[in-house]
């Protein structure tokens, strides 16, 4: 490099080495910095992962941060109960005070701990799943807890739906288990065709490329941060000093830090339900769908198991894919009904063959080692607040139909200890 | 955002230093044109390459020849590329359809299978600067003999996204000076600039998220929070685009090269000229070149420069986009440039008067100045029916 021509006033002022020096110094110390604080603790009285503290509102916890949550308030010494899945079992419609997870944990007893990582939108083992699959080998005795619809598994990536990026951070970080079927599918999805995330103006579709175009980009950002922790540094920034972005959520308070932004425990309105008309048959006809060939009638007239239909295999395939084998031991797997409000406008044929559908999904599931519960039958109209959510009768009932199940699963991971 | 990927992260931190240690300058220069031909073909994908390869070729080429008939052709081609890629669904379904709907549909039909699903990364951009090459070329300007020259030129990384839109006089000298002197203060300077344009960004995408928000409620804020919302789209707009060119501009100086600045403190333009040469100034300065002054500039009268001005400032909201707002948004600069300019030689003396009375009030004409340009923007990024509403809103006279 040769001497430095003469620039305007401003460029004059810049010593370079200085700065080079400056940035390489700042550089490194947010790089240590960022994994200094990857293993503490940011959410000290944390119940459940509300809408500001979700990708909902532009933050995204990381495995590392979840696990030192994990860590702190899960002693190996009892039985750690890890709520993962949907919105249904984060208790959106639920206030802290009647969270379905607090009534968990007065029913279990202090020989329990229940941890809620249930998150909006996620589909199959996403999020809580893959923060389990990271806690399985230090805590012995944990029970995972997650949801899936009545009759199939979430369309969902191997890696996830929403929450990609958080499968990626701990893929990068050593957290999961393996899995073969995971590994395979992942492999194939690399070369699978999807559209092209490039918006355009013309109202044409987008074009296709290959998923790991996309993925590649996820995988990138989580391969950096393995090794620089900026994720882990900015989002210590962001709950403990200042919000850098602001968000719907945060439209009152920025940019104050959200760990000063507590979740507000306001309950619902009583009486307070959503049933939209204007959705009413979209909602049928999903119902109707999930039963779609699943079952034929027998001799008797009973809904049976239709073997010939290919839903039953690629539920137990894709349910595979997400949990490995050691997690599906581990995994309580709840099967959530709709709400009456819909199921009672279904025929009483058809409801019936929900029913049936409803059983087959529970027996499917244990086939490939889950413990699965069906949370919906005997459930009032009350208990729900829209379609799938429960409100905190709902909740409360959820808790008390797993409970005796957790407990089954612990003795059982108990006598199978040698 | 394309700077703003890992990809990109992970591409300018193996080309920068392959290209700082590069002894021979030469290899500089072919190492920088592989780097930015990585570049486009990654982003834009074959398809959104092949285009810019078949415009570019025949820019060089004709170039060449030096033949003005020639120039004139691949100008038209140019232009007609730019056409066909970016407006042929609004001028099929909204200009044409909105005289003859059947006939516009149809027209659509039969040239949508031709057309890709988006239109080529950055055409607009990759069109400005052929026609400006072809242009000055047949004005009697010497070509560019080297191909490598002229194909740097082309797809300058830096600059392909978001510009500044470069004119090769200036760029290749800087090009091949950068080559030969590139130093620590060259990429220092840069680095501040990016450094700049990412804080801009960051504030940019900030007030996107805030104006996003609240826009669909507009209507139901109060008076204070509308006003809020007003000013936050002028900035976020200014801080969005200046920033993009700050990163481009300091990515070019880290290569050694000097791209010329876009943004000039636009928001303290005291009067509504002053603002045009102080916003996206590598784009006005194009239209003034290439589109007012070749249709006849101030040379004709009033009249006609009034016309030409509108024409020049149409074409500069459509190049935004191809919808109506864009078109609208240009001619609504257009005439307040028009009044602007001749409000002192039409009014007469007192037109002189108040230009004087400016003069000596800047503070009032950069207030109004502001007030006008951020009007504009409200026809920039709302549907018409949307941006009058919220005018209104603003002044307190919108009745839903």
């Amino acid at each position: 490099m040769t001497p430095p021509p003469s620039g305007s006033a401003w460029e004059r002022l810049i010593a370079p080495r200085a700065l080079f020096a400056g940035i390489a110094v700042a550089f490194v110390s947010c790089c240590v910095a960022g994994h200094v604080v990857s293993n503490r603790n940011l959410h000290h009285h944390l119940e459940r992962f509300f809408v500001l503290l979700s990708p909902l509102d532009l933050y995204y916890p990381t495995t590392s941060e979840v696990c030192a949550l994990a860590h702190q308030r899960l002693d190996p010494a009892k039985y750690s109960v890890v709520v993962g899945g949907s919105s249904i079992l984060q208790g959106g419609n639920q206030n802290l005070s009647a969270l379905w997870t607090r009534r968990l944990q007065q029913r279990l007893g202090d020989q329990y701990q229940v941890l809620n990582l249930a998150l909006f939108g996620v589909r199959g083992n996403e999020f809580g799943g893959i923060a389990a699959e990271g806690l399985c080998r230090d805590y012995e005795r944990l029970v995972f807890v997650a949801d899936i619809p009545v009759g199939h598994w979430w369309q969902a990536d191997p890696d996830g739906n929403v929450y990609k990026y958080f499968f990626w951070d701990a893929y990068y970080k050593g957290r999961l288990l393996p899995n073969q079927e995971r590994d395979r599918r992942l492999q194939e999805e690399r070369d699978e065709m999807e559209p092209a995330s490039t918006s355009t103006k013309t109202g044409a579709a987008a074009p296709l490329q290959p998923k790991s175009v996309r993925q590649g980009e996820i995988q990138r950002e989580m391969a950096a941060d393995n090794l620089l922790y900026f994720n882990e540094l900015w989002n210590v920034v962001t709950m403990r000093y200042v919000s850098t972005v602001w968000t719907p959520g945060m439209r009152c308070d920025f940019p104050r830090p959200r760990a000063r932004v507590p979740e507000s425990d306001t309950p619902p309105p009583p009486d307070e339900h959503d049933y939209p008309p204007e959705v009413n048959a979209t909602y049928l006809d999903y119902l109707r769908g999930t039963m779609n060939g699943r079952c034929v009638r027998d001799a008797q007239g009973h809904w049976v198991e239709n073997k010939a239909c290919p839903g039953w295999a690629k539920l137990e395939r894709e349910a595979c894919t997400c949990f490995p084998e050691e997690l599906r031991r581990r995994t309580v797997l709840l099967v959530m009904w709709a709400s009456p409000y819909y199921l009672r406008q279904l025929t009483e044929d058809e409801q019936a063959c929900y029913a049936a559908v409803s059983r087959l999904t529970v027996q499917h599931l244990e086939a490939v080692g889950f413990l699965s519960v069906e949370a919906g039958p005997g459930f009032a109209l009350e208990d729900y607040r829209d379609f799938v959510h429960l409100g905190p009768t709902g909740g409360a009932r959820l808790a008390d139909t797993i409970a005796p199940r957790i407990r089954d699963m612990s003795q059982r991971q108990d006598s199978a200890k040698p | 955002m394309l700077f703003l990927t890992y990809w990109f992260v992970l591409f300018a931190a193996i080309t920068f230093p392959l290209y700082w240690v590069m002894p021979w300058r030469p290899v500089r220069l072919v190492l920088l044109f592989l780097f930015c031909a990585v570049f486009h073909t990654y982003f834009a994908g074959p398809a959104g390459v092949l285009p810019i390869i078949v415009l570019g070729l025949t820019s060089y080429l004709i170039g060449l020849t030096r033949k003005r008939p020639l120039c004139l052709a691949g100008i038209l081609l140019c232009v007609a590329s730019l056409v066909f890629y970016k407006y042929t669904r609004f001028l099929c379904l909204e200009v044409f359809g909105s005289i003859w709907s059947h006939g516009g549909l149809e027209s659509y039909k039969h040239l949508h299978p031709l057309l890709p699903a988006a239109p080529p990364l950055a055409i607009s951009f990759f069109v400005f600067e052929f026609v400006h090459y072809l242009y000055e070329v047949r004005q009697g300007a010497e070509p560019l003999r080297s191909p490598l020259d002229f194909a740097l030129f082309s797809v300058f990384w830096p600059s392909i996204v978001a510009g500044p839109v470069k004119r090769y006089a200036q760029f290749v000298p800087s090009l091949h000076e950068g080559s030969k002197n590139v130093c620590q203060r060259d990429v220092a300077v840069g680095l501040v600039l990016l450094a700049a344009g990412l804080v801009k960004k960051m504030i940019a995408d900030n007030l996107t998220s805030y104006v996003g928000f609240w826009s669909p409620t507009f209507q139901t804020l109060p008076l204070g929070q509308r006003w809020l919302l007003f000013a936050a789209v002028g900035f976020r707009i200014l801080l969005d685009f200046s920033g993009y060119s700050d990163m481009a501009i300091g990515f070019a100086r880290m290569f050694g090269v000097r791209l010329p600045a876009n943004f000039n403190w636009p928001y303290l333009a005291t009067s509504l000229t002053d603002f045009w040469h102080r916003w996206h100034i590598s784009l006005s300065t194009w239209i003034r070149d290439y589109v007012y002054i070749p249709i006849g500039g101030s040379r004709h009268g009033i009249v006609r420069k009034v016309l030409n001005g509108l024409i020049a400032f149409a074409l500069c909201g459509l190049w935004h986009g191809a919808a109506w707002n864009f078109l609208l948004w240009g001619l609504y600069h257009g005439l307040g440039l028009a009044v602007c300019s001749n409000y002192k030689t039409a009014l007469g003396k007192p037109g002189e008067a108040l230009g004087r009375w400016f003069a000596s009030n800047r503070i009032v004409g950069w207030a109004l100045t502001l007030l006008f340009v951020n009007v504009g923007w409200l026809l920039f990024f709302y549907p018409v029916p949307s941006a009058v509403q919220m005018f209104l809103g603003l002044v307190g006279v919108y009745r839903p």
